[in-house]
């Protein structure tokens, strides 16, 4: 089995009676990258916190690379980069010092080499020697993940690190993710923005109110020709396109107006259609249908919403 | 730990604030030195002992004036001071702290005597070197600001930008993250009044007649050497401003708020005097209360030569504060070491 890096269990956090997190579960594995998604307030930052030792946990425990946080802090918390919200710096130091700052604190022997390896990974080369507040925000988001990855951590742990990204700032962020993860970082990220949390993460549990309501892998199953998907086909004659279904032996999973849905293997959707236009079905569109993490997961707070 | 204690240094110095506050010293200094060679060159008119003014005799401009009798006579010389000042302790034989007063005050002039030198006074419209050193340019309350203002911001400056969540996920024990800014701020303390006893000379060297720093620098001193009375009280000094800026650590620990520590850290220096005279009355009544932090904060006392109340030796009250430096410090590490380090 993979290895796994961090394993937290049972995190609860108690404020006076009420519970911001409670009974949180949560393991990385070893090259996994894990996104942790929750609408604003839902305790991400709090579970973070709790890994990361800022915070004390009210019950759990936390293990990274098998020492427990709490019994040998330095040993489990030498192998952890880190962003927590924002990137904080020393604003009247250059971002050069900062990391020499940070290079001193690791317990590891880093060289300027690496250093300036590390700055010009994340494009900081021209900047590097300007006091970190003549920095973008984005300046300081790539400054935040020079910090965090130096001393080549085996958990790198993101909160919100997307915020002030710009596209390209994304893109590039996302391939660094997945090269860090593939060299075999084992990577937590937490986020709101879905979307770019689909394009990133291996895996997904949802948070909500304190709690761990899903947890889902979102590893693309391979499509192959022969595999059964859902699709959805347009038109007003649904009598007629109901019978020619019914006679090509497919079974209908959904009908919603001048929508119905089927499943079908996939390299049959071909002839299909044919057989339909044959018969003089007017097809107004036809679409596979995939369902978005983004789908599954407003439908989960909508839910929310109502209770 | 050294790797954390340069760090911290690294903070310290290259922050604007740091040369500010040595332009501050350097420029009170200066500021000191100016007055009080402008306030020396004026003529004060010389009162006997009901308060009448009397015509003194008109001198030659710069001849010093070591005191006068009871008809308003001055001294200008030394031999006749000591004279005076042998026929005064016995009129007052029974006087017991007259006495004291006066043999101070004669073991001075007779130092200057044996060494063959005219004392610079007042008198004269300046004073020397000696004794511009032997009293720090009056700088030690405004060093104590300074190294409270630094201790106050070490860290409550890491809160209020965020920077502390860097700090408390990198593989060192709280205790030990605070250890290192505690040993910074030490070390500060240490520099600040090194620094301060060198710009005080430099700066009184440039104002003011130089004469030996081995001559005694006040005639309130006796006859201690100008250069021993400045590190006298340089060093009870520092005693102070380690519990001062332990005490802002602290503050700044707590509340997390720069504004506040240093706020409360310079309203204890000022609030100390005040609080020291309530203290005083009731020392008598209560004598436990010379134990208390205020009183022991007068120990720069000891270098001035003034009682301190409650008649404690300088070894007792140098061990009070310790204590006190100590238990503060188990305090604020026990509170560091708990501390949820809350969302911003």
């Amino acid at each position: 089995m993979t290895e796994i890096i961090l394993e937290a269990k049972h995190l609860t956090k108690t404020m006076k009676t009420t519970n911001i997190v409670e009974d949180c579960t949560i393991s990385v594995a070893k090259g996994e990258i894990l996104g942790l998604l929750g609408p604003n307030g839902a305790g991400k930052t709090t579970i973070i916190r709790m890994i990361t030792g800022l915070i004390s946990k009210s019950q759990g425990e936390v293990w990274i690379n098998g020492y427990d946080l709490d019994q040998s802090f330095e040993k489990a918390i030498g192998h952890v980069g880190a962003i927590i919200e924002n990137p904080e710096f020393y604003k009247y130091l250059s971002g050069w010092e900062n990391l020499k700052q940070f290079a001193r604190m690791s317990r590891k022997n880093i060289t300027d080499d690496d250093l300036n390896k590390m700055v010009e990974m994340v494009h900081l080369t021209d900047a590097i020697h300007h006091k970190v507040k003549t920095y973008s925000l984005g300046m300081r988001q790539r400054l935040g993940i020079a910090q965090a990855l130096m001393h080549e951590p085996t958990l790198l742990i993101l909160d919100e690190p997307l915020n002030g990204l710009d596209p390209e700032g994304m893109r590039d962020f996302r391939q660094l993710m997945r090269d860090v993860a593939d060299k075999g970082t084992a990577i937590l990220i937490s986020s709101h923005l879905l979307s770019e949390m689909e394009m990133i993460a291996d895996r997904v549990v949802i948070i909500e109110k304190g709690k761990l309501t899903h947890n889902e892998t979102l590893k693309k199953e391979e499509v192959t020709a022969s595999s059964m998907i859902e699709f959805t086909i347009e038109t007003q004659e649904q009598a007629a396109l109901q019978a020619e279904i019914v006679r090509l032996g497919l079974s209908v999973t959904k009908t919603d107006g001048d929508f119905l849905t089927v499943e079908i293997k996939r390299d049959s959707i071909p002839d299909v259609i044919a057989i339909l236009v044959r018969a003089g079905i007017p097809i107004y569109s036809a679409t596979p249908l995939t369902t978005t993490l983004e789908d599954r997961f407003l439908s989960l707070t909508n839910q929310g919403g109502q209770y | 730990m050294m790797h954390l204690i340069k760090n911290e240094w690294r903070k310290l110095t290259l922050k604007r604030s740091f040369i500010v506050y040595l332009i501050t010293i350097v420029a009170l200094l200066t500021f000191v030195a100016f007055m009080t060679q402008l306030t020396n060159d004026l003529d004060t008119p010389v009162q006997n002992q009901e308060g009448e003014i009397v015509e003194s005799e008109s001198l030659p401009k710069n001849t010093p004036i070591y005191g006068h009798n009871q008809e308003g006579k001055p001294f200008t010389t030394v031999d006749s001071t000591i004279d005076y000042l042998n026929e005064q302790k016995e009129n007052f034989a029974e006087n017991e702290d007259a006495l004291k007063q006066i043999n101070t005050q004669l073991d001075y002039f007779e130092a200057y005597q044996k060494a063959d030198v005219t004392p610079i006074t007042k008198g004269n419209g300046t004073v020397s070197l000696g004794a511009f050193f032997s009293s720090i340019g009056d700088m030690s309350m405004i060093v104590n600001f300074l190294a409270v203002i630094a201790a106050s911001i070490i860290m409550a400056a890491e809160f209020g930008d965020g920077t502390i969540k860097l700090l408390l996920t990198r593989p060192y024990k709280r205790s030990q993250i605070l250890l290192s800014k505690y040993m910074t701020v030490i070390l500060l303390s240490v520099l600040l009044t090194a620094f301060t006893l060198v710009a005080t000379l430099i700066v009184g060297a440039i104002f003011f007649p130089i004469q030996s720093l081995m001559l005694p620098g006040q005639v309130s001193l006796g006859a201690t050497p100008a250069l021993i009375s400045a590190f006298q009280l340089a060093g009870t000094n520092l005693l102070a401003m380690l519990t001062y800026v332990t005490i802002s650590l602290m503050i700044s620990s707590i509340f997390r708020s720069q504004a506040m520590a240093v706020g409360l850290g310079v309203g204890m220096i000022f609030s100390g005097s005040l609080v020291n005279m309530f203290i005083a009355d009731m020392i008598p009544k209560y004598p436990i209360l010379k134990w208390t932090i205020f009183n022991l904060l007068d120990i720069n006392n000891f270098a001035t030569n003034n009682p301190i109340a409650g008649d404690l030796s300088f070894v007792q009250v140098a061990i009070g504060l310790l204590v006190y430096i100590i238990i503060i410090y188990l305090v604020t590490n026990f509170i560091f070491k708990k501390r949820d380090v809350a969302l911003t």
